[in-house]
């Protein structure tokens, strides 16, 4: 479970402040997955990047499983599991030793640690590439492995951010086959993106920012009832109140 | 606990996968004992070996006893010389001509001239013309002291003032120029080994995108800093072992005794070099870290990171050239362990105080550098930077 | 009038003449501790070496007896490693200091010393060990003075002037010391390298303490068997040597074609009468006498002989002195006047009561009957020895070493005092030895480069009969001055 309560967040860019959250709050719960939709410097990524502590608010707070990000930070990150936008690779690495090493950086270890690399790397379907370096890895191969060392914990919560950015369409099936799966665990997702189609095809709530507020939020189909338009897309664009910064 | 170990195993794991980084990094530990090697060959052959000369001589048969005295001193008619040589001593062309009243003037006790033409400021020069002056001069002093002897003259009479030296250095403390060639090396070591390394491991990172996934994750920023300084470190202190080792070993193959120079390192003073010198890596990563973490991108960090690699070239010079050193200087890193080397190469008895009090400075200087750094990726800017 | 030292010094064996002999200069102290070692300078060594002085027992019967203080240097090897087993160099004479020959061995050794420490002793009576020296009240003028004028009452003065008991400073005792020094400096074994007389110690020293005793060097033997003494036959043979390869040297023999009757024409003269003329001082340019008398000038000759720098001088001073130009000898003896550092106390203290008491006077008599010099080196002996305090030499002294350890024996051919039978009869009892003759080396071999690298090579390998002795062949006979202005 994610709160996000009245996040503020200003930077200063060449000596003009700008706004990126302006009092944004969503709640992002178990047994679900939340999408936050919103154009381009709507303030998603920097709102992640709140989330996983590595911005601090100016004002309000958010709560992983009811702890304060800014309070505990690394038992916050215990809780996440996080798929980042620009994902890359230790690339003199195999993919089983970059997934151990981001175990370890959890904390796990030994027969236990073991045994949860190798249901992910079978979850994946991807134990071929287990002992390969991953310098030279497809898109989607590459894809796996983020999501491998996200998961190895099994974190509560999952947080990606764009996840399906560049990625073919068999590995956009596998992520959002496991998403599901990892839905019906019980366990909180929160996902960004802009492709209209996948969200509305994964998401259970939608949440729409824009300027860094809270523009509209509720499940798909509410969301086209409160535009009343037929597509999310139409919905979304009547929500965010331009057609700025729209994408396919 | 376990974080650090799985955050030194991966680093160590990337380091040592990079061939050309490591390659790199070892080099200096392999290059130096071969340029010394070098450097020593050359100054023994120059200062005590006495390479055949080939000299021009005209006249040669007026004076067999003087050519007889140059040939002693490897000092050879040009006929003699070799073909792969012939063009070298062509060039420097120098020419001794004997006069054809060589004899009569001798036996008549007068001044002979002898002539010694040659391009004095060509540096392939100096060394056999000082050597062709100096065989004349004896040459010509013996004769000298003889004839006053004859002459019922003492012949200390030649020698009013006997200026008797006396060197306060400590018997032990000539083998100056290896060990400075050693010094130098070694600090260049601890400073350029472990610099791909650390480099690779920062603003590589960032720009492999990967330094995000990590500072996202639960562990803390000193924790990834230290491994990553431990790396870096772990890679330098390698080299310069390698560095000490191989120069110990193929310095034994140098007779530097000719040039009344000794070099020996016991395990003793390997120890007290390594005492000092870790440290000093440490510092030396952590500076580099501190640096190019900063660094906007791989480029930008190589071109500041390089001007670090100066310190370590610059300071012992500079010390060297200031006469009066202020104490401070004995408390900085680089200029501290470069006077403490010094010392433990010429065989005097290691300054256990200052050793403590530099290795102290240094440690502190380290400690400084890393919380500032672990406190800097904690910080916005570094994290706005990332994208 | 005082005693002419420097006539009786042509009697000992000596060890090295060398134009440049050095006065000791160190900073030792006189302290009471047993042992001290510091940083010094020696006179003519520019880097520091090492100096000590250890308290030893005067009579080593009576160990809580009288002590005396032993004077010595360590040269430290230019290898600070302390790897190699160090070189204890035993002077000559008997009544040479080694301490003060630092600087001569500190450069013709130096090829030992890149790896090995060298170890010098002041032998006792000579340098700073008790030394057995007498005060010269006046400067003798070396010019006026001559051989023949010696009276033993000044022998009787200058031993009344001696403290201590004279019969402790004796050649076993001085060997004691010697390894009394090895023990406190640490070292469980040395190499020695004796010259000249130093061979003498050497040969003690084997058969007092061989275990403490890796390798010896005997270069220019004097050895148990022979006395020290009758130099008459082997200066001669020196001497003849010299004329033989001034003879088949053309331009040595066209310079002097006749210089056996030169020789022969001067000592007849010299014999009916000193020569009795003025002439500059050598060193201070007043008008002084100048005398030369038959043993003047045979003694000086027989100096040239020891050594390969002053032998070409030989045949130049013998054909102008035949000329009646006796200006050549003055230089010569100027260029000794200063002394040749020798302790002649102790020189006689040895001589007279190890090695004179066994020359019969049938050997005195072979030995004169001689060409060069006749029995010109007996009479100071004769005068002196039955004049010295005596002391009872063990029978143990006399007897032949034969100690089996690595033992390098050299010669040089041309040697007035130690001829190679000479070498051949050390050479007859020791087990492991190998006796090299140089054919162009005179007294001390290993003042050549040469000579020194075979010292060093043997040093190292231990094994005397396979070193590399090429290089002495390499080594020129010798020429001569045949011109006062020069030779060409």
């Amino acid at each position: 479970m994610i709160e996000v309560n009245n996040l503020h967040k200003s930077f200063i860019d060449k000596k003009n402040m700008v706004k990126a959250l302006d009092g944004l709050s969503f709640t992002a719960k178990n047994g679900e997955i939340t999408g936050i939709l919103g154009p381009n410097g709507a303030g998603k990524t920097t709102c992640l990047r709140t989330l996983y502590g590595l911005l601090k608010a100016d004002e309000g707070s958010v709560l992983v499983d009811g702890i304060n990000v800014l309070e505990d930070p690394l038992a916050v990150r215990q809780r996440l599991g996080i798929f980042p936008d620009k994902f890359g690779l230790y690339e003199r690495l195999t993919a089983y030793e970059q997934v151990d090493y981001f175990a370890s950086l959890h904390g796990m270890q030994g027969a236990k640690k073991k045994a949860a690399i190798v249901q992910i790397f079978k979850d994946l379907e991807m134990e071929e590439l287990a002992h390969r370096k991953t310098v030279g890895f497809s898109q989607g191969q590459r894809m796996k492995v983020t999501l491998a060392q996200a998961l190895v914990h099994q974190p509560k919560n999952f947080v990606l951010d764009e996840p399906t950015r560049g990625l073919d369409v068999m590995s956009t099936r596998v992520l959002r086959n496991h998403l599901a799966k990892f839905k019906e665990k019980g366990h909180c997702i929160l996902f960004s993106s802009h492709v209209m189609q996948e969200v509305a095809a994964l998401c259970d709530r939608v949440i729409i920012v824009s300027n860094g507020k809270l523009a509209a939020q509720g499940t798909p189909q509410e969301l086209c009832d409160l535009a009343g338009e037929k597509l999310l897309e139409d919905a979304f664009v009547k929500l965010i109140g331009s057609d700025e910064g729209v994408a396919a | 606990m376990i974080q650090f170990k799985a955050l030194l195993i991966k680093e160590l794991r990337e380091a040592f996968r990079d061939k050309r980084a490591l390659m790199v990094a070892l080099s200096m530990g392999l290059l130096a004992p071969i340029m010394i090697m070098v450097i020593s060959k050359t100054m023994i052959k120059e200062i005590v070996d006495n390479p055949p000369i080939y000299v021009q001589f005209t006249g040669a048969e007026f004076a067999p006893k003087l050519i007889e005295k140059f040939a002693v001193n490897n000092i050879l008619q040009f006929a003699n010389v070799p073909e792969d040589e012939k063009y070298a001593w062509q060039e420097r062309n120098i020419e001794v001509d004997i006069p054809k009243d060589f004899a009569e003037k001798m036996l008549a006790g007068k001044a002979i001239d002898v002539v010694l033409r040659a391009d004095f400021g060509k540096k392939a020069s100096s060394s056999p013309i000082r050597r062709v002056k100096e065989v004349v001069r004896e040459y010509s002093l013996a004769i000298g002291y003889k004839r006053l002897l004859v002459r019922g003259v003492d012949i200390n009479l030649l020698q009013p003032i006997v200026l008797q030296e006396q060197d306060t250095a400590l018997p032990t403390s000539n083998a100056v120029m290896v060990s400075m060639f050693l010094g130098i090396y070694l600090l260049m070591g601890a400073f350029v080994s472990g610099l791909s390394i650390a480099i690779d491991s920062s603003a590589g990172e960032r720009e492999r995108n990967v330094l995000e996934m990590l500072l996202c994750q639960p562990v803390s920023t000193l924790k990834i800093v230290l491994a990553k300084m431990t790396c870096a470190s772990a890679i330098s202190v390698l080299s310069i072992v390698i560095m000490l080792v191989l120069t110990t070993v193929s310095v034994g193959f140098i007779d530097l005794t000719k040039i009344g120079a000794t070099f020996s390192l016991n395990a003793f003073s390997i120890a007290a070099l390594l005492l000092l010198l870790i440290p000093l890596c440490f510092f030396a990563t952590a500076l580099q870290l501190f640096f190019s973490f900063q660094a906007k991108s791989f480029k930008e960090a190589q071109s500041t990171v390089s001007m670090l690699i100066m310190l370590p070239a610059m300071v012992p010079f500079a010390i060297m050239m200031i006469d009066d050193k202020p104490e401070w200087v004995n408390w900085l890193p680089i200029s501290g362990q470069s006077m403490l080397m010094e010392d433990v190469f010429k065989g005097l008895p290691v300054d256990w105080a200052v050793l403590a009090s530099t290795t102290a400075i240094t440690v502190a200087m380290t400690v400084a550098l890393v919380l500032a750094l672990a406190h800097k990726l904690k910080s916005e800017k570094v994290v706005m930077s990332l994208s | 009038m005082n005693i002419k030292w420097q006539s009786l010094l042509a009697l000992s064996l000596l060890s090295f003449s060398s134009l440049l002999l050095a006065d000791n200069n160190d900073t030792q102290k006189n302290n009471k501790e047993i042992l001290t070692l510091e940083n010094c300078h020696l006179k003519g060594i520019k880097s520091q070496v090492q100096c000590g002085t250890l308290q030893v027992p005067e009579n080593y019967s009576l160990p809580d007896g009288e002590t005396i203080t032993v004077n010595f240097a360590v040269l430290p090897a230019i290898d600070s490693s302390q790897n190699k087993t160090p070189l204890m160099f035993l002077a000559g004479g008997p009544g040479q200091a080694s301490v003060e020959l630092a600087a001569h061995i500190f450069s013709t050794f130096a090829e030992i010393k890149k790896s090995h420490d060298i170890i010098l002793v002041d032998q006792r009576g000579t340098g700073k060990s008790h030394p057995l020296a007498c005060d010269e009240n006046e400067v003798s003028n070396a010019y006026e003075i001559i051989p023949e004028d010696f009276s033993p009452q000044e022998i009787k003065d200058c031993i009344a002037q001696f403290t201590g008991d004279l019969s402790q400073y004796n050649s076993e005792n001085a060997i004691r010391d010697f390894d009394a020094v090895r023990v406190a400096l640490g070292h469980d074994k040395i190499n020695i390298y004796g010259g000249s007389y130093g061979t003498r110690a050497a040969l003690v020293y084997m058969r007092l303490f061989p275990n403490a005793l890796k390798s010896v060097v005997l270069d220019s033997v004097g050895p148990i068997e022979v006395p020290i003494g009758t130099f008459g036959q082997s200066s001669a043979r020196s001497f003849n040597l010299l004329l033989d390869n001034c003879q088949q040297d053309e331009s040595c023999n066209t310079a002097y074609p006749s210089l056996k009757d030169d020789f022969k024409a001067v000592i007849t003269r010299l014999e009916q009468a000193p020569v009795n003329i003025k002439i500059a001082h050598p060193r201070l340019g007043t008008k002084t006498d100048f005398v030369l008398s038959r043993s003047k000038f045979i003694s000086n000759l027989r100096m040239q002989l020891y050594s390969m720098q002053t032998r070409p001088l030989v045949p130049l001073v013998i054909h102008q002195a035949f000329l009646g130009n006796y200006q050549p000898m003055v230089g010569l003896i100027a260029m000794s006047e200063g002394g040749m550092g020798m302790y002649v106390g102790l020189t006689l203290n040895v001589v007279c009561n190890e090695d004179f008491p066994k020359i019969t006077t049938e050997m005195f008599a072979g030995d004169a009957d001689n060409t060069f010099g006749g029995n010109d080196s007996h009479s100071a002996w004769l005068q002196a020895c039955p004049l010295w305090p005596k002391y009872a030499v063990s029978e143990d002294f006399y007897q032949s070493v034969t100690a089996n350890i690595p033992t390098l024996i050299l010669s040089g051919n041309l040697d007035p005092v130690t001829p190679p039978s000479n070498g051949d009869e050390s050479a007859k009892t020791l087990p492991n030895n190998h006796h090299i003759v140089s054919k162009n080396s005179a007294h001390i071999v290993a003042s050549t480069p040469c000579g020194i690298e075979i010292v060093n090579e043997f040093i190292e390998t231990l094994d005397p009969k396979n070193l590399d002795e090429s290089c002495l062949a390499e080594l020129k006979s010798e020429t001569f001055m045949t011109h006062l202005n020069g030779n060409l």
